[in-house]
């Protein structure tokens, strides 16, 4: 009888530990799952990363096309001179900056 | 059944202990100083009044330093010196700009003209190449000759700035470029702000170069130091830097470079003969005052290895030399640098 006991016990601290580990895991990876779009420090939207979109907004000097594609955040277009967003990798890492400064857009990865 | 029960009341206590202890975070960013500002802050309830702050800081610099753009508000900046030669003291922008030149021209002797904050009419032209060339991949672009580098120089030499309570004049032809300081007094004053006011646990990054951080609650920061090869397109980790209360300042050619034809080209310029060299990739230094060490990163990447490690030396820095060119691929680590980096 002890020993049943014994076991029902270990169970159940095997169970709650494994509660806690997938609540750590779900808490502690780093990937987003939104994109907070800023233009002059206004959020403009925010985009979900688990929905392929195609956003289009007008920056200081141009228009830009940010898509999101298999959960990733990238910048397919842009007016700017330098093609410094245009050419930075596409992301789904939490606290990842894709930003154009001639526009003044910043993306940024989120989790919430 | 008595031992079952203590031991879910004890899983529920832990539970309750976890969840009391859990840290908030402050986190945005904006774009100033030509680059993005990050600035996390922990466990602090006025952390959306700091981080207004410091935006306010770092913005006012922006509008004092750029050389590229008048503000409509701000009429005293480098760009105002540099289009009418002199500027007057007649708004709030002229203080945060005094003290900037002043501390240039310091620097500019402390590092016998490694620095030079009149260096503006040769790294505009270099800075304008290197964006043509990424955009088209036209060599033609190169078309800076000898003999214009050496009538750039000669203004350079022949330029002073004159700096009065009252006005700010810019004597001689030269032209004028805090890119090299600017980001460092930046990040300077807004960790001299967060000191004051007794926010010490948060990361402040400054475009990636100019990282400054306080505690972080529960473990230290762990910051990776990267190298951008451009001639590869390939980013190397060259190791990481753990711990807390730290700066650390990073020059390296980074995006702003191409390689044609055996030459590095980027944005990093030597005011002694004009050209961007290449003897490091990346220089990075640890634990100073983030404007001399922005400065400072500045002028070691143009002296050779011996120059720079005796003014490592002589200034007793905490630095990291790097390069990924070729079989000269290397890395210097100074005496000063301690347990703190972790070489990959």
């Amino acid at each position: 009888m002890k020993i049943k006991r014994d076991l029902i016990l270990i169970g159940i601290l095997i169970s709650i530990s494994l509660v806690f580990l997938v609540i750590w895991f779900v808490n502690n990876n780093d990937i987003g799952n939104y994109a907070v779009i800023t233009h002059n420090d206004e959020e403009v939207v925010r985009l979900p990363l688990n929905t392929d979109t195609e956003y289009e907004i007008l920056g200081d000097i141009s228009l830009m096309h940010i898509h999101i594609k298999d959960g990733y955040v990238y910048v397919h277009d842009s007016g700017c001179s330098n093609q410094i967003c245009a050419n930075t990798k596409k992301t789904n890492k939490k606290g990842a900056i894709i930003a154009c400064i001639p526009n003044g857009v910043i993306i940024k990865v989120i989790k919430v | 059944m008595k031992k079952l029960f203590f031991v879910l009341m004890l899983m529920i206590s832990l539970l309750f202990i976890s969840s009391c202890s859990v840290v908030k975070i402050y986190n945005d960013s904006f774009i100033a100083l030509g680059t993005v500002i990050d600035l996390t802050i922990y466990d602090n309830d006025d952390a959306l009044k700091h981080y207004k702050e410091v935006l306010n800081i770092m913005r006012n610099i922006t509008k004092a330093s750029s050389a590229y753009k008048q503000y409509a508000d701000s009429s005293v900046s480098i760009y105002a010196l540099n289009e009418n030669k002199v500027v007057l003291n007649d708004n709030k922008y002229f203080d945060i700009l005094k003290e900037l030149l002043n501390y240039s021209i310091e620097i500019k002797n402390t590092t016998n003209g490694y620095f030079n904050p009149l260096i503006g009419s040769i790294s505009f032209k270099w800075k304008d190449i290197i964006e043509e060339y990424n955009k088209t991949n036209d060599s033609s672009v190169i078309n800076f000759s000898s003999n214009e580098i050496n009538n750039y120089l000669s203004k350079i030499n022949n330029s002073e700035l004159v700096i009065t309570e009252d006005y700010i004049e810019l004597k001689g032809n030269a032209l004028i470029d805090l890119g090299a300081i600017a980001k460092g007094y930046a990040t300077k004053k807004a960790i001299e702000y967060l000191d004051n006011a007794s926010c010490n646990k948060y990361i402040l990054n400054a475009g990636k170069s100019n990282i400054a951080f306080g505690t972080k609650p529960k473990k230290e920061f762990n910051i990776m130091l990267t190298d951008y090869d451009t001639k590869d397109n390939k980013i190397t980790n060259i190791g990481n830097i753990v711990g807390n209360n730290m700066t650390i300042t990073t020059s390296a050619m980074g995006e702003q470079s191409f390689y044609y034809d055996g030459n590095y080209y980027h944005h990093i310029i030597s005011p002694i003969d004009g050209y961007p060299k290449s003897y490091y990739t990346t220089v990075s230094i640890f634990n100073l005052d983030p404007m001399l060490s922005d400065a400072y990163a500045t002028a070691i990447f143009s002296m050779d290895i011996d120059e720079a490690k005796a003014f490592i030396e002589e200034n007793d820095l905490e630095t990291i030399l790097y390069s990924n060119i070729g079989n000269k691929g290397y890395i210097y680590k100074s005496i000063k640098v301690g347990d703190y980096f972790h070489e990959n």
